[in-house]
């Protein structure tokens, strides 16, 4: 079953189409890929989902259930959709730790319970010996890394992955390319948006890409990467090869 | 400890003056508290709360010159009438960003204390609300409003250690990020006011009592409860538990030095003083490294 389903989405900025008449289909348990150059609406698609913007038509269901009108971004969240910013937004004068918790208390009302559920959260994404430390003194790889962990915080069946490896040096990707198997293995389905392309080649299970707010392909990394109108809007000739 | 100690206090304190100064500081605490929770924690200033202090205070004054009955009823009745300005102010003004809340406050509290002034029939206008306070000691106004402010302090302490307050602090943070932390924003901002609006209508109620007269100009005012509340906030710290009861202290007392030793020109002294705390300890007093281990 799908777990997320967008059916001819459009979003409208004014006159421009951020995004046009996207269909989209995930299923429970897969990673998928976003990619696409600056502006072609990937992380409008993430905003439209959560409900930061209406949309301008279509209609997004999760679950098999509509979650495109009527409900508010908090709503959706707890529906069971979690989310990063691609520019993190830490709670900056709380600790890590806080800053999780916040999340946590979206099930349960025991502060007892957010401290475990928010301390195992840590513990999963290898970032408990970071917890005492506050959010502003983190560094772009903490700060990535606090993100994915307040959004599994909210306990997520679908995380939405906004450029979680982008400014991270080959070491720090490589720990979030297997954070995030660790994350499908739980059960968790994945739409991460990336420019890394090593990173979100090997970890997706299917691509899409976007070009000028639509979607110009939708296949597995290996095909993408040898599409030629891919290749022209995006990749480039260098990397075709891969 | 320290509240053990107030309420031995006046037993050595036989001034009533200093019983008189003492009674101030716990009311600012309350309304400093209440200011607190809503502007320090939760990130909605409010340049307007003499409007729920003097709500609670005409409340107390109404139902004393109209219906007869007495203003201590207006303890409770003051703080939900605060509560009933405080839910549309919330419902019109939390659906945006940006400084309107603070500003609409501003702009309440100026409207009431021109609707207090005018509406003579209902309100005495600016000859004001006159009533025969219940006792002539100070002492049972002390224990009323120190344990007044014992509550407020246990409130806030209790919240900042539980779901409210962790989503207090979210908002206060970022509140699209606590949006996409599934922490309802709107609702909880509203939260924040109505306990805020709650404590301060509260202390205005207990200000007509304790002090047996009001009039639009005393309660509705601009620099003595607007920005009194937030300098005591301010100068305490801003965002902590203790922060306004150490502000309200230190601002009760400054004040009444400066007033009773320099005269004419006091507010000028007062204004000089508050700027150099802001400027050497701008995290309040609280945040002076000295005390913050034990703060």
């Amino acid at each position: 079953m799908a777990i997320i389903e967008a059916k001819g989405v459009t979003k409208k900025f004014g006159g421009l189409a951020a995004v046009k008449d996207l269909d989209l289909k995930v299923e429970e348990g897969e990673i998928l890929g976003m990619i696409g150059p600056n502006g072609a609406g990937k992380t409008t698609v993430f905003n439209l989902i959560t409900r930061v913007y209406p949309l301008t038509s279509g209609e997004i269901l999760f679950q098999g259930a509509r979650v495109s009108s009527g409900l508010s971004t908090h709503e959706i969240i707890g529906l069971g959709i979690g989310r990063t910013f691609q520019k993190t937004r830490p709670l900056l004068r709380l600790t890590v730790l806080e800053n999780v918790m916040t999340s946590s208390f979206l099930r349960t009302n025991s502060r007892a319970e957010a401290k475990k559920e928010a301390l195992k959260v840590l513990e999963f994404v290898n970032f408990a010996e970071k917890k005492d430390m506050l959010a502003r003194s983190l560094n772009v790889a903490g700060r990535k890394r606090l993100e994915i962990a307040r959004a599994l915080g909210t306990k997520p069946k679908l995380l939405l992955l906004d450029e979680v490896a982008a400014g991270l040096n080959p070491r720090e990707t490589d720990e979030v390319t297997g954070l995030i198997s660790r994350i499908r293995e739980k059960g968790v389905t994945v739409i991460a948006i990336e420019h890394v392309m090593k990173f979100i080649m090997s970890v997706s299970d299917r691509i899409v890409v976007m070009h000028h707010g639509a979607k110009i392909a939708d296949a597995h990394p290996h095909d993408v990467a040898r599409s030629r109108e891919v290749i022209d809007a995006y990749l480039g000739d260098e990397y075709a090869a891969g | 400890m320290v509240f053990a100690l107030a309420f031995l206090l006046p037993l050595f304190l036989k001034d009533s003056y200093f019983r008189h100064i003492l009674i101030m500081v716990f009311m600012w605490i309350v309304l400093g508290v209440a200011w607190n929770l809503l502007a320090g924690y939760t990130g909605q200033v409010s340049f307007g709360h003499a409007s729920f202090f003097g709500v609670g205070a005409y409340t107390a004054g109404i139902i004393f010159k109209h219906l007869g009955m007495s203003p201590w009823y207006g303890m409770v009745g003051g703080g939900l009438i605060a509560v009933l300005f405080a839910i549309p102010m919330g419902l019109v003004c939390f659906r945006l960003r940006g400084p309107y809340f603070a500003l609409a406050m501003l702009a309440l509290a100026e409207v009431l204390r021109l609707i207090t002034t005018n509406w003579v029939g209902f309100t005495n206008g600016m000859v004001g609300i006159l009533i025969i306070p219940t006792f002539r000691s100070k002492l049972p106004y002390y224990y009323l409003i120190a344990a007044l402010a014992l509550v407020s302090l246990l409130t806030v302490m209790r919240i900042a250690g539980s779901k409210l307050g962790y989503w207090f602090l979210a908002i206060r943070e970022d509140q699209d990020a606590a949006e996409s932390m599934g922490v309802p924003t709107t609702r909880y901002k509203m939260l924040s006011l109505c306990i805020s609006a709650f404590f301060t209508g509260v202390a205005g109620s207990f200000y007509l009592n304790y002090m047996g007269f009001i009039d639009p100009s005393i309660v509705f005012s601009l620099p003595d409860i607007s920005i009194m509340v937030i300098l005591v906030a301010i100068i305490g710290g801003v965002g902590t538990i203790w922060g306004p009861a150490l502000g309200a202290f230190i601002m009760v007392v400054l004040s009444e030095i400066v007033r009773s030793n320099i005269g004419e020109t006091h507010l000028l002294v007062m204004g000089v003083l508050v700027v150099a705390i802001i400027i050497f300890l701008p995290q309040g007093v609280t945040g002076w490294r000295l005390l913050r281990r034990r703060v």
